[in-house]
């Protein structure tokens, strides 16, 4: 994996480039500003495949240098880890909210390091080969349509983020213990209609807008939130400020079926939603567990299974 | 070390030494900064400036201490961030009292380190 390590500190550049090498990561760029990074991206002959970027630096921090990575064609999906030496919500939520997909934390810990770094290359080779399946299909009409129960990507909608960053950004929370986490899933079952009834890019399009509707119910909350198929998106956040069930439900339908804000062209629907009650880690579990999520989940099919509606357990049920 | 040889844990290991040897070495420029920064956390005209570059390189040296085997270091660096932090949040004039006291443990430790290199 080619990478580029962006740190304003010299010996942090060192021990980085020190450790990917002796691990066999040995085609490591180093950047000492984001504006040098940005200098080192764009003369690269080659794209790189995994960016750490230093949340704080002098002049370009490393969230700054995220959102400009992001807005790069070439890089919408490359992972970036984020390296924080610190332990404030606020800088960890602007870098994920960003577009970071991970963190390691300062001091390193090697095996840590390791493992993200690891588990960055295993997202970057997969999403090469999806690519090269893309790029081998002979028209994008003749793919097939993915099923109802594969989440879709939701991009450029403030506080949405892939399902694996949503979990990295709950582990960093947990492992700071900053404040109680809460979670609590949200069901449109309407959007089983629209994925029936529209393209790949219609769906998106629909799922997109339900997202910013949800985004925008939540915008007090300073919540994060994640579409993981089936017509679910899990919302995360501190939890004595996520809103209950009962106290969104009438908006935020009222909101949804305002065309303005959520629009199908090839299916004509009303929509509803099922908010699930919030869930929250429990007293026994480790500081890793993130079986709290898969149990927003259970209580948003409680709601379900009380109005006729279940879609299997958990949020393993909508992996793809 | 985890998913490594042992000729490259030991070229690693060595390579962490180096890096260790010249973040002592550069403790002593580090401590000299830190003390032009004190003196200008005297005079209310360049004390706010002052705490930004104090939390700036504390900030560095919380992140650094922890891999090169300083790490009441790296809690005092993080300790007088943190306290920084809320200073700068806080009402005018600041109150760099408590700053000055975690900058002179700081400086403390800093020191006891260079000599016992």
């Amino acid at each position: 994996m080619k990478i580029l390590a962006v740190d304003d500190d010299e010996l942090i550049r060192e021990i980085l480039s020190a450790t990917l090498e002796a691990h066999g990561y040995t085609d490591v760029t180093l950047a000492e500003s984001g504006e040098d990074a940005l200098q080192k991206i764009a003369a690269s002959p080659t794209p790189f495949e995994g960016f750490m970027f230093d949340i704080q630096m002098p002049g370009m921090d490393g969230t700054e240098l995220c959102q400009h990575v992001r807005q790069m064609e070439a890089y919408r999906n490359t992972p970036v880890i984020m390296i924080t030496a610190m332990n404030n919500k606020e800088y960890v939520d602007r870098a994920f909210m960003a577009g970071a997909t991970d963190y390691v934390t300062k001091p390193f810990d090697t095996t840590e390091l390791m493992t993200r770094i690891r588990l960055a290359d295993r997202l970057q080779a997969e999403a090469r080969k999806a690519q090269a399946a893309q790029a081998a299909a002979p028209a994008a009409a003749a793919a097939p349509k993915p099923p109802f129960a594969t989440p879709v990507t939701v991009k450029d909608v403030r506080g949405v983020v892939k399902s694996a960053a949503l979990d990295n950004y709950v582990l960093l929370m947990l492992e700071q213990k900053q404040f109680a986490m809460g979670a609590f899933a949200i069901r449109i079952p309407e959007l089983e209609q629209v994925h029936a009834g529209s393209d790949i890019e219609e769906f998106t399009y629909v799922v997109t807008d339900v997202a910013e509707v949800i985004s925008d119910v939540l915008v007090g909350a300073q919540a994060f939130l994640s579409y993981i198929g089936g017509g679910v998106f899990v919302c995360v956040g501190a939890k004595n400020k996520l809103p209950t069930a009962d106290s969104m439900h009438d908006e935020f339908v009222m909101m949804l079926n305002d065309p303005d804000l959520v629009y199908c062209e090839e299916v004509a629907t009303g929509f509803s939603a099922q908010i699930g009650e919030i869930a929250a880690p429990k007293l026994f579990e480790k500081r890793g567990d993130l079986r709290f999520l898969d149990r927003a989940v259970e209580k948003l099919n409680e709601v379900s299974s009380s109005t006729g509606q279940r879609s299997g357990n958990g949020r393993s049920a909508f992996a793809a | 070390m985890q998913g490594m040889d042992a000729d490259k844990s030991a070229v690693l290991q060595a390579g962490l030494a180096r890096i260790r040897e010249r973040f002592i070495s550069s403790l002593d420029d580090r401590i000299e900064e830190f003390c032009a920064l004190s003196e200008r956390l005297e005079d209310p005209a360049t004390e706010e400036s002052a705490c930004l570059e104090i939390r700036a390189q504390a900030h560095k040296l919380h992140g650094i201490c922890g891999s090169v085997g300083q790490p009441r270091m790296g809690a005092l660096a993080a300790q007088l961030e943190q306290h920084i932090d809320t200073v700068i949040a806080g009402p005018r004039p600041l109150n760099t009292d408590f700053v000055d006291e975690l900058l002179n443990a700081l400086l403390d430790e800093m020191e006891q380190s260079v000599d016992a290199s």
